[in-house]
């Protein structure tokens, strides 16, 4: 194996007592809602190293002006949870019962403890690295074949620190990029914390719907279906409304940056008599930065040395296409 | 081939020596887009010609314990032996070529269905040396290696970075199937799963962990595009390869930091 200068996994035994020990001591990290002892020997490993080497996944525009903003790349860091889906009795299985919009509360609440497990343990990486912010944070989300009933969240990003001696205590998210952070700094304003939310919601159509959607009568006319409509509405207010909260427990002026991923699904509901109903079931993560605008322009350019509050604007037509 | 050897041409097939040989007359090949060519030109590099390194491996098998969360060291370590393979006869042909470096490298993985163990793993690039000739090797004499394109390098080189290598990790790790009780414990419940994220989380952390150390053996100041795969490559769904790469920097003699940058608002469409 030409293993010289890449080293791979030695292959040697490690002794089963001691790993038996690692794995409980992983385990009852985790169940503190801590992250596992393996991680924090390789942030610690990385503040000991004699040369500061970081650890990054920015692109390399990301990392040019990144360093412009006075930030330093400190590593990559990571959290994740696995979590498992408990029991979600379905709207309109009893005799139709239930009509309209409602939250699956199970269901979204599984996700939104994934996030924030996910996310809490991506800051705990973070202050353990010795940084004061993470940049593009971004999160994955799936569902793995080994484990049903079950989502999984991994939220990772980049830990950043400034020239400064004391640290930002918890490390500040944000998933913005390099580019738009120092955009950001530039304008006057700073992050605080990202927000996110999912929410779940289940819609069994009135009869009218239902007619409409289900006989073969129902290709005639032009018509909306208003508790569809209801429902998508109904799920993005009770998702903005959980990142507003988030947001103002935060203290901020505003949220930039929100992605939202909205995804509908039918399911087909068998309502005895060949007849059937066609339910929907709507989908709604949103993640976003939470930002303040800096009271006092003067205080920040001593603490960053380059920032300013006006922003010049060029407009440009290319004519190159992307370099 | 146990060491890295720059005249090797061990395992080059014929037309491959006799491709080598022509470019070396001066005609180069490159997968180069037209704005990376003039990138990589204004950065003051030449293209050489596209050099691949090709490896067809065979993965050896390894029995998980059912109920066991563990690195499957025998995959990883096939994973890890077949890319240092072909990265190495990429580089071995670059050296050929008398290149400094190879950017725009890629990293494939091919299965083909006349061998169920066999992977092929493929590295390629493009081979490019200095114009005047300032030494942009590895540390370790290699030529340096990078994944980024030649837009991100041209810019890395102004930010006063340059690439010294692509580093990378990458485990194999079985995921242990729940037990009964535990199952039962959780039927009906909204829980995290501790067994699965730390499964997850301590696969993650072995391939992090291990391209950090390439990079620490690189002398390496910083590591930028860092990339996470996960794949299952045909193993089952217990069984997930963790991949991480990405390329390792070094501050260039006399760095220099890129010009403020003004925003532009493009009146292009997207």
């Amino acid at each position: 194996m030409p293993f010289i200068h890449r080293r791979g996994p030695d292959g040697t035994q490690q002794d089963p007592a001691a790993a038996a020990a690692d794995l409980q001591a992983a385990l009852a990290a985790l169940e503190r809602g801590g992250i596992p002892p393996k991680a924090e020997q390789r942030l610690a490993e990385l503040r000991q190293g004699d040369q500061m080497l970081f650890t990054s996944d920015l692109s390399v525009n990301e990392f040019a002006l990144i360093a412009r903003t006075g930030l330093q790349p400190v590593s990559q860091v990571m959290g994740s949870s696995v979590y498992h889906v408990g029991w979600q009795g379905m709207p309109g299985s009893f005799f139709g019962m239930g009509r309209g919009a409602s939250e699956l509360g199970v269901l979204s609440q599984a996700w939104n403890s994934a996030r924030s497990l996910a996310l809490s343990r991506l800051q705990q990486e973070a202050r353990l690295a010795g940084a004061d912010a993470v940049v593009g944070v971004h999160i994955k989300w799936g569902a793995h074949d080994f484990a049903p009933n079950s989502v999984e969240m991994v939220a990772m990003g980049t830990a950043v620190r400034t020239a400064r001696a004391e640290r930002t205590d918890p490390p500040v998210l944000t998933d913005l990029s390099g580019q738009d952070l120092w955009k950001l700094l530039q304008a006057g304003y700073r992050p605080v914390g990202v927000v996110g939310a999912t929410t779940i919601f289940y819609v069994v159509p009135q009869w009218s719907t239902q007619r409409l959607t289900t006989s073969w009568l129902s290709g005639r006319s032009n018509q909306e279906l208003p508790d569809f409509t209801q429902a998508v509405y109904s799920a993005r207010e009770v998702a903005f409304g959980h990142l507003s909260a988030q947001a103002q427990t935060l203290g901020a002026h505003g949220i930039v940056g929100v992605s939202i991923d909205q995804s509908i699904g039918r399911r087909e509901v068998d309502t005895g008599n060949d007849t059937k109903r066609i339910d929907l079931i709507v989908t709604l993560h949103v993640l976003g930065t939470a930002i303040v605008e800096v009271p006092d322009p003067e205080s920040i350019q001593r603490l960053e040395g380059r920032l300013g509050r006006d922003l010049d604007v060029h407009t440009t037509l290319d004519l190159r296409g992307a370099l | 081939m146990s060491t890295y050897d720059p005249t090797s041409m061990e395992g080059v097939p014929v037309q491959a020596r006799e491709r080598i040989e022509q470019m070396r007359r001066g005609l180069f090949t490159s997968d180069l887009s037209v704005n990376e060519f003039l990138l990589v030109r204004h950065a003051g590099f030449d293209p050489l010609g596209l050099v691949v390194g090709s490896s067809i491996y065979h993965i050896g098998i390894q029995i998980a314990g059912w109920k066991q969360s563990q690195e499957m060291g025998v995959l990883s370590q096939a994973m890890y032996g077949a890319r240092e393979l072909a990265m190495t006869r990429m580089e071995e042909e670059a050296d050929q070529l008398g290149a400094d470096g190879i950017v725009g490298v890629r990293l494939d993985i091919g299965r083909y269905e006349w061998g169920e163990n066999l992977a092929e793993f493929i590295a390629i690039g493009t081979a490019v040396k200095h114009r005047e000739g300032v030494l942009h090797r590895a540390p370790n004499g290699r030529p340096f290696t990078s994944d980024l394109s030649g837009q991100d390098f041209w810019t890395l080189l102004n930010t006063g970075y340059r690439p010294v290598g692509m580093v990378m990790g990458s485990c194999v790790y079985h995921v242990a199937h729940q037990g009964m009780l535990q199952a039962m414990k959780q039927a009906g419940r909204n829980v995290e799963m501790p067994n699965f994220t730390q499964a997850l989380y301590e696969a993650r952390e072995l391939a992090m962990e291990r391209m950090q150390k390439e990079a620490e053996d690189l002398q390496a100041q910083g590591i930028v595009g860092v990339q996470l795969q996960e794949k299952s490559h045909g193993w089952g769904s217990h069984i997930i390869e963790f991949f991480a790469v990405g390329t390792a920097v070094i501050p260039s003699e006399g760095g220099h930091a890129i010009p403020p940058p003004s925003p532009v608002l493009s009146l292009n469409d997207r």
